[in-house]
């Protein structure tokens, strides 16, 4: 019997820990432009309620199983100025597209710069995907004079260059973080163009990670991790006892 | 859990590069044409614990995928080339940009150099130097018996001198640009060197085709608004001080932890 309260604590800690891990992330990047925070959800299987497969797999009366699955939230972050002519900041639920070598990466970080070639790109140098192909700067124009309107047109000294190309998920969900970033659609799903995202030109839009949120999740994980602690010493003081009555 | 403390202790490294680079912007505050830098941060690759779709118990499919962050690092730093305010200083050899463009600067080992800083002298030969003594391009010579020099607003210096009652053009200041100004990198000195990234200069005259326009008597003053570099200080210092709270409440942990063992 305190073997199995043993192993459900040991779960149970080690679900905590991941959390734990998971609030070290969020609050790494507190100052990450585009940063999405991330959470963890923790799901009982239950061996008799739960755990019935399609395959026809009986519940059996083991011990309940922690699930642990992550999410993204991918609520908005605050714009915050910032005066660059190269600093997009999306209100809504679309995402930027970057074009890599990898096929399409995307993305909530608008700081961008060009490249030697004139083209928009980000940090790591992937470019930036217009709706007809990268946006390049002519070489007559300083960035100064760069104008990128709500509807995401790029204007170079009053010429349109092109448009940014801004898409939405039905269900972003789906979205893997790859890190520098960008997300990554694993299911291919050729996202729509998205229809009430509007951006704005010199501005970022700050981490969605909330000081305070974050450190009511972090004091309770701590409280959690501690009571899970006490139950297995208190468990094993109770085996100790235990033998010590069967063996007089 | 040991994961985690680096993974804090990267968003306190990055929570102290901003402070870095928020008290360079401030000490500069009064440097003529600085312009203010900011750190780009990423987040950093996910460890991927469990794809999505795998089975985690007997028939039930995880419903999305278990990947763990492992903290930020900074991208790069960006500086922010916004346009500067104009100060009236009154003197004939201060020349400050409105616009888009750089001064282009001759080392004497023969290196190029481009600022923004326009406070420009004349050397004992007469020629127009910056405050380090660096000759302006193209190099222009004042004539020792200049009784006035002006600059016009596309570069062209022009000097009335000994008894003459007509203005004699001495040269023209020409400006460069950079596809990518952000890919410069700083020598300090005010002084930006070229880089394979900014890509290469284009010269041009002031105040055609994107290029900035000159205004003699003027400087300009560095970007750096100080109320937003408080307010950005204040943000980093609280995240770092968040930061170091999350590392004692997993020590809070491990401690609870080892009391397991006695």
């Amino acid at each position: 019997m305190e073997t199995e309260m043993t192993t459900d604590m040991a779960a149970a800690l080690s679900a905590l820990t991941r959390q734990y891990e998971a609030i070290t992330h969020n609050l790494a990047n507190a100052n990450t432009v585009g940063y999405k925070r991330r959470l963890i959800v923790f799901t009982m299987l239950d061996g008799t309620t739960g755990g019935t497969s399609a395959a026809g797999a009986t519940a059996t009366e083991t011990s309940p199983t922690i699930v642990d699955s992550d999410f993204v939230d991918f609520s908005q972050g605050s714009l915050v100025h910032t005066g660059r002519s190269l600093d997009v900041a999306l209100h809504g639920k679309g995402f930027l597209v970057m074009e890599t070598a990898g096929g399409e990466r995307y993305t909530r970080n608008g700081v961008f710069r060009t490249n030697a070639q004139g083209q928009l790109v980000d940090a790591q140098g992937r470019t930036v995907a217009g709706e007809g192909g990268p946006l390049t700067i002519p070489p007559s124009v300083s960035i100064l004079q760069v104008q990128i309107g709500e509807d995401g047109r790029v204007l170079a000294a009053g010429t349109e260059i092109g448009k940014l190309r801004i898409v939405e998920f039905e269900d972003p969900k789906g979205l893997i973080p790859v890190g520098e970033n960008v997300y990554e659609d694993p299911a291919d799903s050729r996202p729509a163009a998205a229809t009430d995202t509007t951006v704005h030109q010199g501005f970022q839009e700050g981490s969605n990670v909330k000081a305070v949120q974050e450190l009511v999740a972090l004091i309770q994980v701590a409280r959690l991790y501690e009571a899970n602690v006490r139950i297995v010493s208190a468990s094993s003081e109770l085996s100790k006892d235990l033998i010590r009555v069967a063996l007089g | 859990m040991l994961r985690a403390f680096s993974t804090a202790a990267t968003g306190m490294t990055a929570q102290q590069m901003i402070v870095d680079t928020i008290a360079n912007n401030l000490a500069n505050m009064n440097t003529a044409g600085f312009k203010r830098s900011m750190i780009d941060f990423q987040d950093l690759v996910y460890l991927k614990l469990q794809e999505p779709g795998s089975e985690v118990a007997a028939g039930v499919e995880a419903p999305s995928g278990f990947e763990l962050g492992s903290g930020v690092r900074p991208a790069s730093t960006l500086r922010v080339f916004t346009q500067g305010e104009l100060e009236n200083t009154g003197r004939q050899f201060d020349v400050a940009m409105q616009g888009d463009g750089f001064f282009k600067i001759r080392l004497p080992n023969g290196d190029e150099r481009f600022t923004r800083d326009g406070s420009f002298r004349v050397n004992a030969d007469g020629e127009l130097v910056t405050a380090s003594g660096y000759i302006v391009e193209p190099g222009i010579t004042v004539p020792s018996d200049a009784r006035s020099v002006s600059i016009g607003t596309d570069g062209t210096v022009t000097v009335f001198k000994g008894a003459e009652n007509t203005a004699s053009t001495l040269g023209r200041i020409t400006l460069v640009r950079f596809p990518n100004p952000a890919g410069l990198t700083a020598e300090g000195g005010n002084l930006l060197a070229e880089t394979p990234a900014s890509g290469k200069p284009t010269e041009g005259t002031a105040g055609e085709e994107g290029f900035g326009s000159i205004q003699q008597g003027f400087l300009e003053r560095s970007n750096v608004q100080m109320v937003s570099e408080l307010v950005n200080l204040i943000t980093a210092q609280r995240a770092y001080e968040i930061n170091a709270r999350a590392i004692r409440a997993g020590d809070e942990m491990l401690n609870t932890a080892n009391q397991l063992i006695r």
